[in-house]
């Protein structure tokens, strides 16, 4: 039945729930092993932005924080924080 | 140490054979170290039959601690003098039990009563524990997990599926009675039996009691007496 | 001032975590303000079967040891209005809380919800007692199977012990074709030595593993036979007389797959 499975996929395009599943596992698992709640990272980035809001003329809809795995072997539960923030200009400070 | 007791295993028990002029320490010794070079092999043995050794009553209730706790045999039976005694005392007891009641009741009704009895009125659930010093009456079932200790009678109307123990303090004329007997273990003083493996499960009610030395269950219409 | 109910089994795999996602679901669908509270503390699952997984940031021992305020740990499901999760800690076990601040905590639930569904762990320690500790209510979730029967006993005696007097079961993931060849317990069966009022059954039904991949509970659903059940069990417990549904076989060998592969949805 897999290969009918993967047939079917790519005549329809539709995801398989099971892929969606393995991505969200995935994703708490992560959580779970480094012990951050899932939901900090949303609310870690709404105050970085406020902060560099105050300085920076920040573009909000192409900035990206995330929590990533540190790189090296597949094992390691030590993660880090990656913000990428493309910066438009300097605000005039009042 | 092999030349003070013999081993020899039957279908589901085992009879030891002890050489009557060894010391008891002696004997313990020799039987603890022959069950637990084989744990295994013994471990679940149904009956354990003692002959010879001539032992006390304390003795005969140590070794028979020891076989019950330590390797988990379910009962054990001497034989020798003893035995005959036993068998005596049982019978006086129970025939003036009789004669007290059919005076009291003055039916001709052959009947038995510790005096005190309690009354169920629910399924006995696994896990829970009843203990009592009479009979014991549930009406309901009495579910696989659960416990029944008498120290008279016990009467299940309904399906027994857990653990009776009737004659608790050593009455093997107590008996144990089912609309369904079904049960994880079933005692009568100190016989235990468990089901044998081709049970057929029958539908109508059922009464076990002690005869010679085996646990008897008969169809209850058909106790004679 | 709403209602304490606790889904509990005693051993675990039986659908208590389904059951409380879908019956809490289907309570907040019928209008009502329903919090779900996942007791199971160190191996929390409530959020994941919810799909509010990526929300938590506060959970139920953040609040009880005072960190965070209980409206911050409650997380609104954006799905279904009135649906709330309270969820369990991952990192500590379930001596973190105790019976008193578990007590506390549920009154204060009470206060503001229609509905408070208490997801048990399995066992019968120090996390079951927490559960039931402050439960007006209990549904007992059981599947038709030796083991499960006997566990589902020892729970109901324990609880009518501790003064839940109310309980219910659920018999879950039935099968017609094994209890038609007689390889399963029937409902009666099972009824029979347990000796408690039935709330509903649910069929063995493979949405259900495709609603949990989805984090989309299955009541949600239409046309599920399972999703069916949760209703009828929700609408029951709103007092309405439903009768228990008809099993279906479900279809099975290469052709009805291929058929079923034409006819629905992949998801």
């Amino acid at each position: 039945m897999g290969s009918w499975a993967n047939f079917i996929q790519k005549l329809t395009g539709k995801t398989q729930t099971k892929d969606v599943a393995k991505e969200r596992l995935k994703f708490v698992l992560f959580h779970d092993r480094s012990e951050i709640p899932p939901a900090l990272v949303d609310v870690i980035k709404d105050e970085i932005i406020a902060v560099l809001d105050k300085y920076l003329d920040i573009d909000q809809t192409k900035m990206d924080v995330e929590l990533t795995r540190l790189d090296d072997d597949t094992r390691t539960t030590a993660s880090a924080l990656v913000a990428s923030i493309p910066i438009k200009g300097v605000k005039k400070l009042q | 140490m092999s030349d003070i007791v013999a081993f020899r295993g039957k279908q589901s028990s085992l009879e030891i054979e002890i050489a009557s002029e060894a010391d008891f320490s002696d004997i313990l010794k020799a039987i603890s170290e022959r069950m637990e070079s084989k744990r295994s092999f013994f471990s679940g043995t149904a009956c354990v039959k003692i002959a010879g050794g001539s032992l006390a009553e304390e003795q005969q209730r140590e070794l028979e601690g020891m076989l019950i706790k330590d390797y988990g045999v379910l009962s054990v039976e001497f034989q020798g003098k003893t035995r005959p005694q036993i068998r005596v005392a049982r019978q006086a007891q129970a025939r003036r039990e009789e004669s007290t009641l059919t005076s009291e009741l003055k039916s001709g009704v052959s009947s038995k009563t510790t005096g005190s009895a309690v009354f169920i009125q629910e399924t006995v659930r696994n896990g829970q524990r009843i203990d009592f010093d009479g009979d014991i009456v549930v009406c309901g079932d009495v579910n696989y997990g659960a416990e029944l200790v008498a120290t008279g009678n016990i009467a299940v109307m309904g399906a027994l599926r857990g653990k009776a123990h009737a004659g608790s303090s050593g009455d093997e004329t107590a008996v144990v009675t089912a609309y369904r007997l079904e049960p994880q273990q079933l005692r009568i003083g100190r016989i235990i039996a468990i089901a044998p493996k081709d049970t057929q499960q029958v539908n109508y009610p059922e009464i076990a009691r002690v005869t010679g030395d085996a646990l008897v269950i008969a169809p209850v219409s058909r106790v004679i007496k | 001032m709403g209602e304490a109910i606790v889904i509990t089994s005693g051993k675990g795999g039986v659908g208590k975590t389904t059951a409380t996602a879908n019956i809490g679901t289907g309570l907040a669908m019928h209008g009502h303000k329903v919090v779900l509270v996942d007791a199971d503390i160190g191996l929390r699952n409530l959020d994941v079967v919810i799909g509010l997984e990526n929300r938590i940031v506060y959970d139920i021992v953040d609040v009880v040891e005072g960190t965070c305020k209980l409206k911050n740990a409650l997380i609104k499901d954006k799905k279904t209005e009135g649906l709330y999760l309270l969820p369990a800690a991952q990192t500590r076990d379930k001596t973190a809380v105790s019976s008193e601040q578990m007590t506390t905590l549920i009154n204060e639930l009470k206060e503001e919800f229609d509905f408070v569904l208490i997801d048990c762990p399995a066992g019968i320690e120090h996390g079951f007692k927490n559960a039931i500790v402050a439960a007006d209510k209990a549904i007992v979730v059981t599947v038709p199977e030796v083991s499960a029967v006997r566990d589902a006993d020892r729970i109901i005696g324990l609880l009518l012990a501790n003064e839940v007097s109310y309980v219910r079961l659920i018999i879950n993931r039935l099968r017609k074709d094994m209890i038609d060849a007689g390889n399963m317990l029937d409902i009666d069966d099972t009824l029979e030595i347990l000796s408690v009022d039935l709330l509903g059954i649910v069929p063995e039904d493979s949405d259900i593993i495709r609603s949990s991949n989805i984090g989309e509970p299955v009541i949600i659903k239409a046309e599920s036979p399972s999703g069916i059940a949760f209703r009828n069990i929700v609408a029951r417990i709103l007092g309405e007389n439903v009768p228990l549904m008809e099993l279906k076989k479900e279809p099975a060998g290469f052709f009805a797959s291929i058929k079923k592969l034409f006819s629905r949805k992949q998801v």
